[in-house]
């Protein structure tokens, strides 16, 4: 295990200097940003520097980058959290609900409805919820943000709507990645063969066949659930919430380099550092994956 | 027991699934290429005056705050998104099908790098590509089939790296090779079949989701810009009127819906086609 882990690590900053390299050197492209320093210093001051948190200074801001996203991290973060705690209920007790009878109408109908979950863009559901919930019925904020030191509660309340826009999708892919998996291990021969041994079905499951299906699970769906970050910053727009991407995509706009490569090098990291948790989790639970190969 | 009796009726149900997603799929791309010569009203025609009316006689579905005609804008909205998912596909299989193809037949380091590389993409989903991208050019829809194809690059050399190894080892391959047929009449008799419907299978699959990213990029203003029509971005216009004229909203993320199910469907029949067919290969596999 400590021998795959080092790989990984090894994998993990690889990855993310190599894209580092790719974003400064896309951003390097644009007319006005070059100085008399060569571009691999430039870079290499760069790395350097968001080591120690040193982010740059934003041109249309005129601030520091680092606070700024560390500011913008305390609503994108906890909606994030927020939305996968969200997925995963809906995911597991979906899924794991239909696959107690799979050829039920009702496992059907909730599978169906699976489809269409994942079919519907997360921003545009955002805008539903608001419609109904904000709008017409007026339960929650429309928008905005109230920090957390000022009102924690409120502050969780403007995150409950964009929460679900961003887990529904989610969940629904979870859902049929459960449902597929467990009815699939429900049929395997090991779980067929341990009540072969006497077992209950109940219990041959639980001993053996849901641990596999977890596993199933977790390769499937893991990379969507690494990406749930990109819709949270994409469902940000809907609720007006000054989170990482409303802060990235006003970067776009005002062509403000230094900003633009240190958001995007946050969420790269994010993105590389959940898959790199995953992997663990993976290798942790299934020792085939951790057998020590050379490269 | 039960799976027995379940089998007819799975494939049944798929191959209606096949059909429905096929037959709505089409005629949605109908109604897209209909809007290339004609669309009731111009997309392009700002008429103030006869902003945000109700659907009519005059405007089928009403009007958007500017007075552009709703039902145009959808027809064309469908249009853009068709194409630039295509684009995004056909950018995607043209790096990422060699690449496997080539990684598969060599093996070794060359398989490795491949891999390593498609891997690496994963940093770079569609939305960061797109900041990227946007900063130097400025958004564009050229920005998001760069975006959406890079995201497709890795997932097409994959599944043909994966579809070349598995029917590399089928026992047909081998009795071919055995009847005396070179390499290459075996690649085109016996493996390119099986490998065309797996990548068009997967190709159905990764339109539904450059219609997806391609609404969800030029909803944050990543994408198509004005007069360009598209579903993403009539739902960003229609997010200021949502109360006043939910239809704006409702009527473009219905229509992303509608299209994504379909192709969804599609893709999702042509899998259970394929492996119904290969179901009675890996019998004989399982049992050589």
């Amino acid at each position: 295990m400590i021998w795959f882990a080092a790989k990984k690590v090894l994998g993990l900053v690889v990855t993310l200097v190599a894209a580092a390299a790719i974003v400064f050197v896309v951003l390097d492209l644009l007319p006005g940003v070059t100085s008399d320093q060569p571009a691999l210093e430039r870079f290499l001051r760069w790395l350097a520097g968001m080591l120690v948190g040193d982010f740059g200074t934003s041109a249309s801001l005129g601030a520091p980058v680092g606070p700024l996203i560390a500011e913008r991290l305390a609503v994108t973060l906890p909606l994030v959290a927020l939305a996968t705690l969200l997925a995963i209920l809906i995911g597991g007790l979906v899924g794991l609900g239909a696959a107690r009878r799979p050829q039920s109408i009702w496992a059907k109908a909730v599978m169906a409805s699976a489809r269409l979950g994942i079919a519907i863009p997360d921003f545009w559901l955002g805008m539903l919820l608001v419609l109904l919930f904000s709008l017409t019925l007026r339960w929650l904020p429309q928008g905005g943000f109230v920090p957390w030191q000022e009102n924690a509660l409120g502050a969780l309340q403007s995150l409950i709507l964009p929460g679900v826009a961003v887990a529904v999708p989610l969940g629904a892919l979870l859902a049929r990645a459960v449902y597929d998996a467990v009815v699939a291990a429900q049929g395997a021969e090991f779980v067929r063969a341990a009540q072969a041994r006497g077992l209950t079905r109940r219990e041959a499951m639980q001993r053996h066949g849901l641990r596999n299906a977890a596993l199933e699970v977790l390769s499937r769906a893991g990379p969507a659930l690494a990406l749930l970050i990109v819709s949270a910053v994409v469902v940000e727009n809907v609720y007006y919430l000054p989170g990482l991407g409303r802060l990235i995509l006003d970067a776009v706009g005002a062509r403000d380099v230094v900003l633009v490569r240190g958001g995007l090098a946050i969420l790269i990291f994010a993105l590389a550092g959940t898959m790199f948790l995953i992997d663990l989790c993976e290798a942790w639970a299934d020792p085939r994956l951790r057998a020590w190969r050379p490269l | 027991m039960s799976d027995i009796a379940a089998t007819p009726q799975t494939g049944g149900r798929r191959y209606r699934a096949l059909r429905t997603g096929v037959v709505l799929s089409l005629l949605l791309l109908l109604v897209g290429f209909v809007s290339i010569v004609w669309t009731p009203y111009p997309i392009d025609a700002i008429n103030v005056g006869a902003a945000l009316q109700e659907p009519g006689a005059a405007h089928w579905l009403g009007t958007d705050h500017l007075g552009r005609d709703l039902l145009s804008l959808l027809m064309k909205g469908t249009l853009t998104s068709f194409i630039v998912a295509a684009i995004a596909v056909a950018f995607g299989a043209a790096i990422g099908i060699p690449l496997g193809l080539l990684a598969a037949h060599w093996g070794g380091l060359a398989d490795q790098a491949v891999l390593r590389a498609t891997g690496f993409l994963f940093v770079f989903p569609a939305l960061v590509t797109a900041v990227l991208l946007a900063t130097v050019a400025g958004p564009s829809e050229v920005v998001v089939m760069a975006a959406v194809g890079l995201v497709n690059v890795p997932v097409f050399a994959r599944v043909a790296r994966g579809a070349w190894l598995e029917r590399k080892a089928v026992d047909y391959a081998a009795a071919a090779r055995l009847a005396g047929l070179g390499g290459w009449d075996i690649v085109v008799v016996h493996l390119l079949p099986g490998l065309v419907a797996v990548l068009l299978a997967q190709a159905t699959v990764q339109l539904g989701v450059g219609v997806l990213a391609e609404a969800t990029l030029s909803y944050v203003g990543l994408g198509a810009l004005p007069p360009t029509a598209s579903l993403g971005l009539m739902l960003k216009d229609a997010q200021s009127y949502a109360l006043l004229k939910p239809a704006l909203m409702l009527l473009p993320g219905a229509m992303i819906v509608l299209i994504v199910v379909s192709v969804g469907l599609a893709a999702d029949g042509i899998r259970g086609m394929l492996e119904r067919r290969s179901g009675a290969n890996g019998a004989d596999r399982g049992a050589a």
